[in-house]
C-alpha cells in the first residue's frame, strides 16, 4: 500500500497548511450517506465512543486495520529512527468523552513490531483543557488558541527526536497539525516533522482538478 | 508479528508516496503510446508488480501532459470535482483485480462510497429497447433498490438510461461507468442524468481524456465494452434486460462469468425466437430469471455484508 501526497492541489481544502508542510493521506473522507471506502469505514469506526451503536467489535478492528495500515507504509531501514506522536484529543483525560484511540493504535503498532524493532511513540504534546472537536462545531479553534493549550511533556523530551511523524485520523482544516509543527519545531528546531493522517477531508467532492497551474 | 517492507533508500516509507495529480498524468501519458490498450498496460503492470504509472516518466513530461490536461478541467469557477483512484491506495476498489486485464487507474466524480457497495447489481441491455424492455428494467430496478443493491449501469441510451432514472426515482444508489471521458458529456439527451449521477451518486470513467482528444470514432468507440468489463468487476452481478445477438451487452455478459460473478438473463430474453445469446450463456452457468427471488435468492447468500 501507498500513501498520497497532501499536494498544492489539495490546499484550499486544509487551509492552516503550506506549500512547505510534509503530509500524507490514506484516503479521502466525504460528509456522504456511506461510509464504505476502506478508509472511511475505518476512521468511522475508530471515532465510535463507548455505547454508540457498533462501538464493540468495530472500533477494536478499526484499531488494528489502522495498525496494519501505518505498518504497511513504514521503511523497515528508517524505522529506529523516527518518532511518532500522536495529536493530542480534543478532550482532556478527566473529560467523559475522551478517547485516546490514535494513542492505542500507535501502541498496538509497537507491541507487534517488538521483537524485531524498536518503535519509538511518544506522547510529546498533551493539552491543558479540552475543547470542542473541529469537525462537530461551527466556530472552529485556531492554531494559535492550540499553540496556548500545548505543552511539550518534558519528561519524555529526551532523547531528542530528529524525525517527528505526527499521526492523526483525519486531516481538517490541518489545525492541528499546524499547531503540533509550530510547538514542537520550536522545542527541537533540528527534527525534521511531517503528518501522517488516516484520511484527509474532502470538501463538496474538492476541487484539485478544476484549478489551473 | 508483523514484519515491515525494506526500501534501500533513505526514506521513511517503505514505498514512495503517490500524487494523484502526477499518477493521473501518468496514466494519459501511457495512453499517448500509439501501443496503449487497456491489454498492453495491464501487461506492463503485471510485469512491474509494483510499479505506478509516473515511474515510467520524468517529471518534466508529466508537467507538459498536466498543462494540456487542465484545459479540459475546465476553469476553477467551474470545478466539477473531478477525482482519480489509483491502484496500491488504499481506496482502490480490490474487485477490479477480477478483470482479465485490470485497470491501474480511474477517474471519478461523486461518491466513492457506491464502487464499495455491500450489494451492487449491473442492469444493462439494448440501446434501442421494447416498450416492454424499458417496462422490465424499471420493475426490475425497483425491487432491486427496494432490496439495498446499488444499480450500476452505463449511461448509453435504451435500458441504461432506464436502469439509472428508475433506481434514483425510487430513493436508490446509482453508478454510472461510462466509455467516454469523465470530462465529456455522452449521449448528449442523457447530459442532466450525467449531471445528477456526477453530483449525487458515482460517475466512474477509465478513458484517457487527452488520447479520446486525439482520435475519432472509430479509435474511441473500442472504450464502450472495456468498461462493461469494468462494470462487471465492480459488481456482485450482471442483469441482461434486452440485447440484440451482436450488442456490446454480450461483451459484459463474458466477462461477468471470467470474473466469476453471477449473471442472470431475463426469461423475456430466451422467449425471442430471433437471438440464441441465451441458451449458449445458459448452459456457461447464466441463470435464467423467471421471478425477482431467482435473482435474490441466488446472490443472498454470494453477498456477505461488506460493511
Amino acid at each position: 500500500m501507498r500513501l498520497q501526497v497532501v499536494s498544492d492541489a489539495h490546499l484550499s481544502e486544509h487551509h492552516h497548511l503550506t506549500s512547505d508542510d510534509d503530509c500524507y493521506f490514506f484516503g479521502e473522507f466525504t460528509a456522504g450517506r456511506d461510509n464504505w471506502t476502506p478508509v472511511k469505514s475505518l476512521v468511522h469506526n475508530l471515532k465510535k465512543l463507548p455505547g454508540e451503536v457498533g462501538y464493540s467489535p468495530y472500533k477494536a478492528e478499526a484499531i488494528e486495520k489502522a495498525i496494519n495500515y501505518l505498518a504497511g507504509i513504514i521503511n523497515s531501514n528508517s524505522i529506529e529512527k523516527i518518532t511518532l506522536v500522536p495529536v493530542p484529543p480534543s478532550k482532556r483525560s478527566d473529560d467523559p468523552k475522551f478517547d485516546d484511540r490514535i494513542w492505542t493504535v500507535l501502541c498496538g503498532l509497537q507491541e507487534k513490531l517488538k521483537g524485531s524493532y524498536r518503535l519509538d511513540i511518544r506522547k510529546l504534546i498533551y493539552q491543558t483543557e479540552s475543547y470542542q472537536a473541529s469537525h462537530t462545531t461551527v466556530n472552529r479553534i485556531t492554531p494559535q488558541e492550540l499553540e496556548d493549550i500545548y505543552r511539550v511533556d518534558e519528561d519524555s523530551a529526551l532523547p531528542e527526536p530528529s524525525m517527528i511523524i505526527v499521526i492523526d485520523d483525519v486531516l481538517t482544516s490541518g489545525c492541528h497539525y499546524r499547531a503540533m509543527h509550530s510547538v514542537l519545531s520550536k522545542r527541537f528546531p533540528s527534527a525534521k516533522i511531517k503528518g501522517i493522517f488516516l484520511a484527509r477531508r474532502r470538501v463538496d467532492y474538492g476541487a484539485i482538478f478544476g484549478s489551473p497551474a | 508479528m508483523l514484519d515491515l517492507k525494506v526500501n534501500p533508500s533513505s526514506s521513511i516509507f517503505a514505498e514512495q508516496p503517490i500524487d494523484v495529480l502526477q499518477e493521473m498524468a501518468a496514466y494519459e501519458a501511457l495512453w499517448n503510446q500509439s501501443t496503449a490498450s487497456f491489454k498492453a498496460l495491464a501487461t506492463i503492470f503485471r510485469e512491474n508488480p509494483n510499479a505506478i504509472p509516473s515511474e515510467f516518466f520524468k517529471t518534466d513530461e508529466l508537467n507538459a501532459i498536466a498543462v494540456e490536461l487542465r484545459k479540459h478541467f475546465g476553469k476553477p469557477e467551474n470545478n466539477k470535482g473531478y477525482n482519480a483512484c489509483l491502484f496500491r491506495t488504499a481506496d482502490y476498489p480490490t474487485r477490479l483485480r477480477d478483470a482479465e486485464h485490470p485497470i491501474e487507474f480511474f477517474y471519478y466524480r461523486g461518491e466513492l462510497d457506491l464502487a464499495f457497495s455491500p450489494k451492487s447489481v449491473a442492469v444493462v441491455g439494448t440501446r434501442s429497447p421494447s416498450e416492454e424492455g424499458v417496462r422490465r428494467t424499471r420493475k426490475l430496478v425497483a425491487h432491486l433498490v427496494n432490496s439495498g443493491f446499488t444499480i450500476f449501469s452505463g449511461l448509453a441510451k435504451g435500458v441504461d438510461t432506464a436502469a439509472h432514472r428508475a433506481a434514483i426515482e425510487h430513493g436508490g444508489r446509482t453508478v454510472a461507468v461510462i466509455g467516454t471521458p469523465i470530462t465529456e458529456v455522452y449521449p448528449k439527451e442523457n447530459a442532466d442524468l450525467q449531471e445528477e449521477i456526477a453530483n449525487k451518486h458515482l460517475l466512474i470513467s477509465q478513458v484517457p481524456i487527452l488520447r479520446y482528444s486525439k482520435q475519432t470514432y472509430m479509435g474511441n468507440r473500442f472504450f464502450f465494452p472495456e468498461r462493461n468489463i469494468t462494470m462487471s468487476a465492480l459488481t456482485d452481478a450482471t442483469i441482461i434486460v434486452e440485447a440484440s445477438e451482436t450488442s456490446g451487452t454480450l461483451i459484459q455478459a463474458r466477462a461477468a462469468l471470467k470474473q466469476n460473478r453471477k449473471l442472470f438473463i431475463l426469461d423475456s430474453c430466451f422467449e425471442n425466437p430471433t437471438i440464441t445469446w441465451p441458451a449458449k450463456f445458459a448452459e456457461r452457468g447464466a441463470i435464467r430469471v423467471r421471478s425477482f427471488e431467482d435473482i435474490t435468492g441466488h446472490l443472498s447468500d454470494a453477498t456477505p455484508s461488506r460493511l
